[in-house]
């Protein structure tokens, strides 16, 4: 079941909307003045903060981006390498036995004998692959002797951001569209679900695999594969969305405000920005967190499966691959230093993401009691 | 309820149609298509005259790129799909519907036993969570399962590799039978060597997917407790237990009834990453091959497969629904 690996989370566990807030009568103000109110969004920000686990994501969170976006600034240590620096000097040396079998003549009993004989070569390596972790290379290096501790900086560049610009972008589509076809129900609402229960149904990881088999053998490599797969992952991603956005439109619309809003003779698109959008955001938000941590997930997944970018490029997901694949047993059972701290990361930032979502669903909850 | 059923049947149809036409244009222009991928080692080593390669793309249905070339083989497919056949996998060479059942067993008995264990321990874990709102097992629950979703199951199963099966040599390293087994085995030694090979991916899998389960069945009986008729409950003077596991329980467990309906996909799919990652010959793995292949009817066939237990996946539970919790009616 790994492929369906998205959060049911997101879609069960409803947020409910903070109600509009109550404009202080003019009557109370003396009473406003000596009572400190917060509004929805203080208190939001408040119980947010007050939380453990959300703090722990927070901070987690930071350590990682400061980790993966200043570390590999500081070039003045010595245990830090450049993403594709080779380390060109000396490396291990190398035992390797061969078996030789040969056959033999005995002279005394003229009978042809089977031997074998073990040539053993020893080699030092001309360049330093897959070195054990040292002072030089905090993590030891690779095969391609890149450093494996300043890979995770650089790899922490590419997996943390990439959630980003494919969640801001579904989220746009998926409110486009949720927002459409909840808005003006009828045929509009069928064609627009069809469609999102279309991309519902087609199974996400083939489809992937699909694209991503196709991505190289057509030659698109580099930044331009990292483009397409964000665009993939949004057009794969925003059907969810929708049917959130789509749900809460609905609900919203039979609302009393809304009534109210319909008979002030309000314009549509100011009814839709200004009354119906602000209350689907904590659902949004909500999810937008949690979806960050999913695409993250899908990224290393595709990089385990060398289907994600090029290897050169340093993705945390890139960097586990070695354990998959003819060689992967030796590495698994050698090479922990390889592959280890990589998937460590990997977890470390879906379950920051993971908690601040959790953390900002139980702010954003008018019924919560903490 | 006849109605409902035939209409969501009509629109499972439409969707069905949309998404393999959306497969078939994709795995068609995969460019390096199965007969380049097979017989470039000929060609190469001057065995095959590249000419022929022409000869054999047409064989295979696969020369013409054009959109009218396109229209034809989805046509040809659609129109054998509708005779009930799905054709035959390029790669294995049988026709689909049987590599795709032939595989299966093993999958779903991986899936079937870690969904049931993942049910026995993540719903009793889960009430006692919600029972205890807050308290340490609530927490601990939450931070465990959190962990568990945010797992990704390759890296999950490579340190599994090297700790249980490198280090300590519990359990096998991957595959499905140890190779030191006797020609005669009795078929129990080979059903217990093989359930000794399942252990590591079955935890694989209960472990990432515990998680969402007991925060679901949390959110779920907090849900309940709060409602009217518990509080009269107790009111009566019930007794905590009975009211927990007698009133409460029964109305947790509607929606994970229906829940259970939608785990049909990953019952019968495969676990395509966790099959990868310790070499089990099942579906999924037969898939992951015949992607890599370029294998059009397999590729088309299993994608196909998994739509259409999605699509009746979806619309079991929502009649599940509609039969364990009386209050909802099925219309539209």
């Amino acid at each position: 079941m790994d492929y369906e690996n998205k959060n049911p989370d997101i879609a069960e566990e409803t947020v409910t909307i903070p109600e509009s807030p109550i404009s202080s009568n003019e009557e109370t103000v003396s009473i406003a003045d000596s009572v400190k109110t917060l509004s929805p969004g203080q208190m939001v920000m408040k119980r947010f903060f007050r939380s453990k686990l959300s703090m722990v994501g927070l901070v987690t969170l930071i350590v990682l981006f400061i980790f993966s976006f200043i570390g590999p600034e500081l070039k003045f240590l010595p245990f830090i390498w450049g993403e594709t620096e080779l380390d060109k000097s000396p490396g291990k040396t190398v035992v390797t036995e061969k078996q030789i079998s040969y056959s033999y003549t005995n002279p005394e009993t003229g009978e042809v004998e089977n031997h074998t004989a073990i040539s053993v070569s020893v080699q030092q390596l001309k360049s330093n692959i897959e070195a054990p972790p040292s002072k030089e290379h905090l993590l030891g290096t690779d095969a391609m002797t890149y450093d494996v501790f300043s890979r995770l900086m650089y790899g922490g560049r590419i997996s943390l951001t990439i959630g980003f610009v494919v969640v801001i972008l579904e989220t746009l589509l998926g409110v486009l569209l949720g927002g459409l076809a909840g808005y003006f129900g009828k045929w509009v609402d069928q064609l627009i679900m069809r469609i999102v229960d279309i991309f519902y149904c087609i199974p996400t990881l083939p489809l992937m695999l699909i694209i991503s088999f196709m991505l190289d053998s057509m030659g698109i490599e580099d930044r331009a594969k990292l483009f397409v797969m964000m665009a993939l992952l949004t057009l794969l991603g925003w059907a969810g969305t929708a049917r959130l956005v789509r749900g809460q439109i609905l609900y919203l619309r039979e609302q009393e405000y809304m009534m109210a809003a319909e008979a002030t003779g309000l314009p549509v698109w100011r009814k839709i920005f200004k009354h119906l959008l602000p209350n689907v955001m904590p659902q949004l938000i909500v999810t937008m967190t949690l979806g960050l941590g999913n695409i993250i997930l899908t990224e290393a997944t595709l990089g385990y499966l060398g289907l994600g970018l090029p290897s050169r490029y340093a993705t945390w997901g890139n960097m586990i691959n070695v354990v998959s694949g003819e060689h992967g047993l030796k590495y698994i059972q050698n090479y922990p230093n390889m592959w280890v701290a990589p998937g460590i990361c990997i977890i470390l930032a879906v379950l920051a993401f993971n908690f601040i979502g959790d953390g900002l669903r139980d702010a954003f909850d008018p019924k919560s009691k903490r | 309820m006849v109605k409902y059923v035939l209409k969501r049947l009509a629109i499972a149809v439409l969707v069905l149609f949309g998404v393999s036409v959306i497969i078939y244009t994709l795995v068609r222009f995969m460019p390096a298509d199965f007969v380049d991928q097979k017989y470039q080692p000929l060609i190469a080593s001057g065995q095959m005259d590249p000419s022929h390669l022409d000869d054999l793309k047409e064989l295979y249905g696969l020369s013409d790129r054009s959109f009218g070339g396109l229209v034809k083989g989805y046509g040809k497919w659609m129109g054998n799909l509708l005779k009930g056949d799905l054709g035959i996998s390029f790669y294995y060479q049988l026709p689909v519907g049987q590599v795709i059942f032939q595989n299966m067993g093993i999958s779903f008995a991986l899936a079937f036993i870690s969904l049931i264990l993942e049910f026995l321990i993540a719903v009793p874990l889960g009430i006692k969570a919600a029972t205890h709102q807050y308290g340490f097992v609530d927490y601990s629950a939450t931070v465990l399962s959190m962990i568990g979703i945010s797992l990704p199951s390759f890296f999950l199963g490579a340190i599994f590799i090297r700790f249980f099966a490198v280090e300590l040599r519990w359990f096998p390293v991957n595959g499905l039978s140890s190779s030191g087994l006797p020609n005669d085995a009795s078929s129990w030694t080979i059903f217990w060597d093989m359930a000794w090979h399942l252990v590591l991916p079955m935890l694989v899998l209960v472990i990432l997917s515990i998680g969402s389960l007991m925060r679901y069945t949390r959110t779920n009986t907090l849900e309940v407790l709060n409602a009217d008729y518990i509080r009269t409950a107790r009111a009566k003077g019930v007794s905590e237990h009975s009211v927990i596991y007698k009133h409460a329980f029964r109305n947790t467990m509607i929606p994970l009834v229906t829940l259970l309906a939608g785990t049909l996909p990953g019952l019968f799919g495969g676990a395509m990453i966790t099959e990868q990652v310790f070499s089990i010959p099942g579906i999924g793995q037969k898939a992951y091959i015949a992607l890599q292949q370029g294998d059009i009817p397999f590729v088309m066939g299993y994608n196909m497969f998994l739509a259409v237990l999605t699509v009746i996946g979806t619309l079991l539970s929502d009649l599940m629904y509609a039969v364990v919790d009386p209050r909802v009616k099925l219309n539209k």
